[in-house]
């Protein structure tokens, strides 16, 4: 694979083959031709990468909770509690299922106690699935070529220059030497070499993750919505197939989306338990849209905080059909989600001597929804239609102050919409006063009717002097 | 168990046919009329038997000319039918009070949701999201510039899930590819309230304009405060 043009192109990617043939990544593509005629190349494109690599990592989540990028089309998938997958029989069905169903059928799985010696045992040809025995990791990458190591260029021209040609002979210098003379690198890749450091590196900081946690890493760094959210069904898939075999739902969840300036985190609680898919990838972009990513996303993690034994709907035949609950808990949870819990509310009755306190809104709950039964609670009666039906009285949020022209001692007309109304018919005053021990209020509410067919409800205030108006009747 | 003892022991009758005969599960289902009544039968003959269902109807009128009295009078009856209600509240201006209705207990009766987005622009979201769920027979949408708002996705909600939508605006011809419009218009004089439908003038209505008492006569609270002589 070659990036970039002319003079300046440079090689991106090499196959094992021309690698073979001492190709190596940054070599000017020209120098690569000289070196090796009749080179196949194509070119680099970054975008058509990271879309394959995550339809790839979007399956491979099908086999582990935990999948991180491991290089050029190479993964790592954390086999840890594979018991609950179904055994290492599964677990490596499930895998190279899943490559061969994203079309890569000569994948080759290594399955070890470190990522390195894992990474190692893709490389001896003639095996599509290498277990390395436990415990076994540096025995077995003692007699492998160096370069199976996942160190950098420069390291490995260093350990090539001190004559080590195998892993074994790295492993068996003494820790002080190797640190004094390669550093760092070199200390890291002696941990690799004698099978006591991972080898594996992520945006999750490598530590184990929880019961009910999937996490994945991206290909590459993203800044667009869309590949994130195609992964993160992809981990959802895996934890409600996880949690239908042990017969629970999640009560709530938390998002962390690792970022090239930190992790961000998100929690998510559905409406009620559940474990469907579609609500809880609809719950998860509904969080995600208004959230500021700071720089490029580079891993997703899910993890359950909590679960709950499912529990069955069971409707009753002979009672009128009742809405679907997940229907119910989607839309609830969407506008309560977007706009608060007191978005969604019920009218409820509540007494009061301050008029928009008579009666509140209570925010709706939906375990009580649900609950409901069609049963008339009241005098058991359906209603009949009204032979007059009665006007409905509608609020200002707060009452508004209103200029009111008086004639005679009583309102004679009154400001609304930019000019003057006269009043046509006048009810009142209706005095009302209380809540002198928090709030005293002190009213006379007028009813008045304009010549234009309006019903506004008004108020002197006399602790404020000034008028207010309050409502009318629609 | 013999089939004979099986119908006897669900003693379904289907009211159409002969005694001991199952009810299909589509009878069964509420909701399966055209349109909701709104429970005037002069209104409902002007109207296709009701508001009709799977389609935006534009409710228009100016303040006091009895809008909220006739979907109050809906409500009730969608809810008596069985079907739940909801109310996309973009004016900030429903009451809670007139709508907490008597007969119906805290948790009895089909749902009714009043949705109160912060901002206009959330009444369409909202809209929206009341269809889609299917557990609303009858939204109303109130507060939305509707001249504005792409309505279009909103019809095809309501004629999918069978919805009445409701779009309560002041000016006629203000919601485009309303499927249906309602006018009101009050008269102070006569104290009632004109419905025109599609542009014909029909029913004149009387509404109860001479308000004894605050709350509607089939409120749920018991103190309606009544005025002061």
């Amino acid at each position: 694979m070659v990036r970039g043009e002319g003079k300046r192109a440079v090689v991106a990617a090499v196959s094992e083959a021309a690698r073979r043939h001492e190709i190596t990544v940054g070599m000017r593509a020209a120098d690569a031709r000289a070196q090796l005629p009749g080179l196949r190349e194509w070119e680099w494109s970054p975008a058509l990468y990271d879309e394959v690599q995550t339809e790839l990592a979007a399956a491979l989540l099908a086999a582990s909770p935990r999948v991180s990028r491991a290089g050029l089309g190479a993964f790592w998938l954390d086999a840890g509690g594979w018991d609950r997958l179904g055994g290492e029989q599964a677990f490596v069905e499930a895998a190279r299922s899943a490559a061969l169903a994203a079309g890569y059928p000569e994948a080759r799985l290594g399955i070890a106690g470190t990522a390195a010696a894992a990474r190692a045992a893709t490389r001896l040809d003639g095996h599509a699935v290498y277990r390395v025995p436990p415990g076994d990791d540096a025995r077995f990458l003692a007699p492998l070529p160096i370069h199976v190591l996942p160190v950098s260029e420069d390291l490995m021209e260093l350990l090539e220059a001190l004559g080590l040609e195998t892993v074994g002979a790295l492993a068996a210098l003494p820790a002080g030497e190797v640190e004094a003379r390669l550093g760092a690198a070199g200390v890291q890749a002696l941990g690799w070499a004698r099978g006591l450091e991972d080898g594996r590196e992520g945006p999750f900081g490598g530590a184990p993750p929880g019961d009910w946690t999937v996490e994945v890493e991206f290909p590459g760094p993203v800044e667009r919505l869309e590949p994130l959210l195609f992964l993160l069904k992809s981990c959802l898939d895996h934890l409600s197939d996880a949690l239908a075999v042990e017969g629970l739902c999640l009560r709530g969840l938390e998002l962390t989306i690792a970022t090239e300036d930190g992790p961000i985190r998100q929690s998510v609680r559905p409406a009620r338990p559940t474990r469907q898919v579609g609500m809880l990838l609809s719950l998860c972009r509904n969080a995600l849209d208004g959230l500021q990513v700071p720089g490029r996303a580079l891993g997703i993690r899910v993890e359950v905080e909590e679960v709950v034994p499912a529990m069955a709907e069971q409707a009753d035949l002979f009672e009128p059909p009742r809405p679907d609950p997940d229907a119910l808990a989607t839309a609830l949870t969407r506008l309560q989600g977007r706009w608060g819990p007191d978005s969604v509310v019920r009218p409820a009755a509540a007494d009061s001597h301050r008029p928009e306190k008579q009666g509140r809104w209570e925010p709706v709950d939906l375990m009580t929804e649900l609950a409901r039964r069609a049963v008339l609670d009241g005098n058991g009666s359906a209603s009949l239609p009204p032979e007059a039906p009665a006007l409905v009285l509608r609020l200002w949020p707060r009452p508004r102050p209103i200029d009111v022209r008086i004639e005679s001692g009583r309102p004679g007309a009154v400001a609304v919409d930019g000019g003057w109304r006269a009043v046509q018919e006048l009810k009142g005053p209706e005095r009302l006063s209380g809540e002198w021990w928090e709030d005293e209020f002190r009213r006379e509410y007028y009813r008045v009717g304009t010549a234009a067919g309006d019903l506004l409800w008004v108020f002197y205030d006399a602790r404020r002097r000034a008028w207010f108006w309050h409502g009318w009747w629609d | 168990m013999p089939r004979s003892n099986a119908l006897a022991a669900l003693s379904l009758a289907d009211p159409a046919g002969p005694a001991g005969s199952l009810a299909r599960a589509s009878e069964l289902l509420a909701g399966s009329a055209p349109a909701w009544p709104l429970g005037w039968p002069e209104l409902d003959a002007a109207l296709p038997g009701g508001v009709p269902r799977g389609q935006i109807t534009e409710w228009a009128g100016p303040r006091s000319a009895g809008k909220t009295a006739a979907l109050r009078q809906m409500v009730s009856a969608v809810r008596d039918a069985g079907a739940g209600a909801a109310y996309v509240d973009g004016t900030g201006t429903l009451a809670p009070a007139p709508w907490v209705f008597g007969r119906w207990g805290p948790n009895g009766a089909p749902p009714f949701w009043v949705v109160r987005p912060p901002e206009p622009v959330g009444v369409l979201t909202a809209a929206e999201e009341l269809c889609r769920s299917g557990a609303f027979g009858l939204v109303i949408a109130e507060g939305a510039d509707w001249s504005r708002t792409p309505v279009i996705r909103l019809q095809r909600l309501a004629r999918e899930m069978g919805a009445a939508l409701i779009v309560v605006v002041d000016r006629p011809g203000s919601v485009p590819l309303a499927g249906f419009r309602v006018q009101f218009a009050s008269d102070p004089h006569t104290r009632s309230c004109r419905i025109r439908v599609r542009g014909h003038l029909t029913r004149e209505v009387s509404y109860a304009h001479d308000l004894p008492y605050r709350l509607p006569e089939d409120s749920g609270l018991p103190d309606r405060r009544a005025p002061a002589s």
